[in-house]
């Protein structure tokens, strides 16, 4: 059972310390996205990477189209990758729609976490005016998901793992020469219509887990109206505002999330360049 | 600087820090935006997109360019000032430049092939959803046809019981030696009960299979339900009374006429109350009761008998699905009553009903339009 979680969702373990983080990708992509943030928490923790059920290399004929179709199914691949790997004190570090994810995940064991991550997190896209600015209208989802099937109608380089082959770009390691947020376009398109479709507003209170909520100054996908929203309905949440502009900080300005994590969880553990 | 040959080529043209903001863009891109060259240096290159497009741009195209270091046609829709949206096929590739990172990228719009590929994406949709369907009513069919398997093992079962009692009875009394304890009468009742309720069964498969194909051709009159509702509770009249059951009919005084088949309102009228009868015990009451319900006209079956268990209800007019319950006299059918009855209503354009409290009895409605003025 263990082993087929562990190969369900290419769980990969790395660093020598002891306290678990475990890191959940967002939608559109898988566990490489971590690679700029994960050299500089190598030493102090025990990192746990992950894709889940559907992206990157995980298995995908586990994907279930019922249990997939509400982010619950995805809490749960959270669950079980913690459950067969023992993991407890877990520092969850989510992106995007990861960070709702881990929120249902922790509200339903909280006994396996002890602190939340959220990077760019939303409850809900939509709007839901007067009282909730998600900063979408369904027409804005529905561009999107007219987009994904465009791109993945035969665009299948896309798709496909892609190999690098350029010998100038010998910035990239063997291991990661392989695949990039390679994804399946069945399951990527159905992940986006339960994350632009969800709406976890009225979950917030029952997460008891201390969290951070990282939120970049100008994201087009969460704006600074969601981060305060989320900041109110968390108890025991801390906001933090990063410089850093977009939605993938932890790509774009890796040094200065790594920064505010580190902070957040108080580590004395000095920044070291890469 | 941009060279002139670049600036002017056929194709957008831009180039990105790191963190997405454009430091140049060539003059084809700006006029497909409306926008001069200058406006655009510092702009993210989200903003030049639709919101569609910046999800896209955020969740796949920026982690690619990051990840792999190049991107090779991904479509995108850029978002002009006059609000038109333009589709684009874009090409990126990460460089290392002295200032640092940057990515270079070409957009090449896709107008023509854009409505090609819509046909494409159209169809692709239809078909998913024609498979869908498909795998759907197989799964229907299959459904179907499991329950005739067992409608075939249920029924064989019962004739070849009925078919038993009938040699076993007439083995007998072919053997019967005089003077033996052998009472004839008893074994002759026997092979002729079991030769009934074969002719019911038999009827019955017969009536449904009929149904079921729609080789019914009903003989339609102008009637009362009310006529036909009088006929059937007199002929079970006396089946009622031997069960101590009480049973009345109550009707409506302006009572519309309907276009409907004699008989077969009457087989339908008279299955219902041969299962009120059934599953009621001795002392109970049968209510037959012919009314106007909104437009329509109902003929209700009521009972105070033994009624449904909730989970059956939905089953109930199912094939055979009531064959294993005996009634409260331990009568036995064919269990395919049911199925009969609502199929010949059906057949009339007709609806049945039911509702059914477990201990206290059941309801059954028929309701049938008024025949068109």
């Amino acid at each position: 059972m263990t082993q087929d979680i562990l190969r369900r969702n290419n769980v990969r373990i790395l660093g020598d310390g002891t306290q678990p983080m475990l890191f959940a990708h967002g939608f559109g992509c898988d566990q490489n996205m971590w690679r700029f943030v994960t050299p500089y928490f190598r030493d102090d923790y025990k990192l746990v990477l992950f894709d889940y059920v559907g992206a990157g290399k995980s298995d995908l004929s586990a994907y279930v189209p019922q249990r997939y179709s509400s982010l619950d199914g995805y809490a749960q691949d959270v669950l079980d990758v913690c459950e067969a790997l023992d993991l407890h004190d877990v520092i969850f570090v989510g992106h995007s729609v990861s960070s709702m994810i881990g929120v249902l995940a922790a509200i339903r064991k909280p006994e396996y976490f002890d602190r939340l991550i959220l990077l760019g997190p939303t409850p809900r896209y939509l709007n839901d005016l007067p009282d909730y600015l998600g900063g979408f209208e369904r027409a804005d989802i529905e561009g999107l998901l007219d987009l994904m099937d465009r791109n993945y109608l035969g665009w299948t380089s896309y798709l496909a793992p892609v190999i690098m082959k350029n010998p100038e770009r010998q910035e990239l390691s063997a291991e990661l020469e392989q695949s990039f947020c390679s994804t399946d376009p069945v399951t990527a398109r159905r992940f986006a219509e339960v994350t632009f479709f969800s709406d976890n507003r009225d979950d917030l209170p029952n997460l008891t887990i201390p969290s951070l909520i990282l939120q970049c100054s100008d994201d087009a996908i969460a704006p600074l109206e969601v981060g305060d929203y989320l900041h109110r309905h968390l108890s025991n949440s801390t906001l933090r505002v990063l410089r850093a502009t977009g939605h993938c900080p932890h790509m774009s300005h890796p040094e200065e999330t790594v920064e505010a994590i580190k902070e957040y969880l108080g580590s004395s553990v000095a920044l070291r360049a890469i | 600087m941009i060279d002139n040959l670049l600036d002017t080529a056929p194709c957008g043209f831009v180039t990105l820090a790191e963190d997405g903001i454009v430091l140049r863009a060539n003059s084809t891109l700006a006029s497909w935006l409306g926008v001069r060259t200058s406006e655009l240096s510092g702009k993210h290159f989200e903003t030049l997109l639709s919101v569609g497009g910046k999800v896209f741009y955020q969740t796949h195209l920026f982690p690619l360019l990051k990840l792999s270091g190049h991107c090779e046609e991904l479509y995108l829709t850029l978002h002009t000032t006059k609000g038109d949206e333009i589709p684009v096929l874009v090409n990126g590739v990460q460089l290392h430049t002295a200032g640092g990172l940057e990515y270079s990228v070409v957009l090449v719009p896709m107008r023509q092939r854009e409505r090609y590929e819509e046909e494409l994406l159209l169809a692709r949709r239809a078909a998913e959803e024609a498979n869908a369907q498909l795998a759907e009513a197989n799964l229907r069919l299959q459904a179907l046809d499991r329950l005739k398997d067992e409608l075939l093992a249920v029924t064989s079962h019962d004739i070849g019981g009925l078919v038993t009692t009938i040699r076993l009875s007439a083995q007998l009394l072919m053997r019967q030696k005089p003077g033996s304890n052998v009472d004839p009468a008893r074994h002759v009742r026997a092979i002729s009960d079991a030769t009934d309720r074969l002719l019911v069964l038999l009827r019955d498969l017969a009536d449904l299979a009929l149904a079921n194909t729609g080789q019914i051709s009903l003989q339609t009159t102008r009637l009362l339900l009310s006529e036909v509702a009088q006929t059937a509770l007199d002929d079970m009249r006396v089946r009622a009374e031997a069960k101590s059951i009480s049973i009345s009919l109550e009707t409506a005084s302006e009572e519309p006429h309907v276009q409907a088949d004699y008989d077969r309102l009457y087989q339908v009228i008279s299955n219902l109350l041969g299962n009120a009868i059934k599953f009621t015990p001795p002392g109970g009451q049968v209510f037959l009761t012919v009314q106007k319900q909104g437009h329509r006209v109902a003929v209700i079956v009521q009972d105070t008998g033994i009624g449904i268990p909730a989970d059956r209800l939905s089953q109930l007019f199912a094939h055979f699905k009531n064959m294993s319950t005996p009634g409260t006299g331990g009568e036995r059918g064919s269990g395919l009553g049911l199925a009969i009855v609502r199929r010949l209503t059906e057949l009339h354009g007709g609806e049945i009903t039911v509702e059914s409290v477990e201990g206290s009895g059941s309801t059954f409605t028929v309701l049938l339009a008024p025949e068109a003025r």
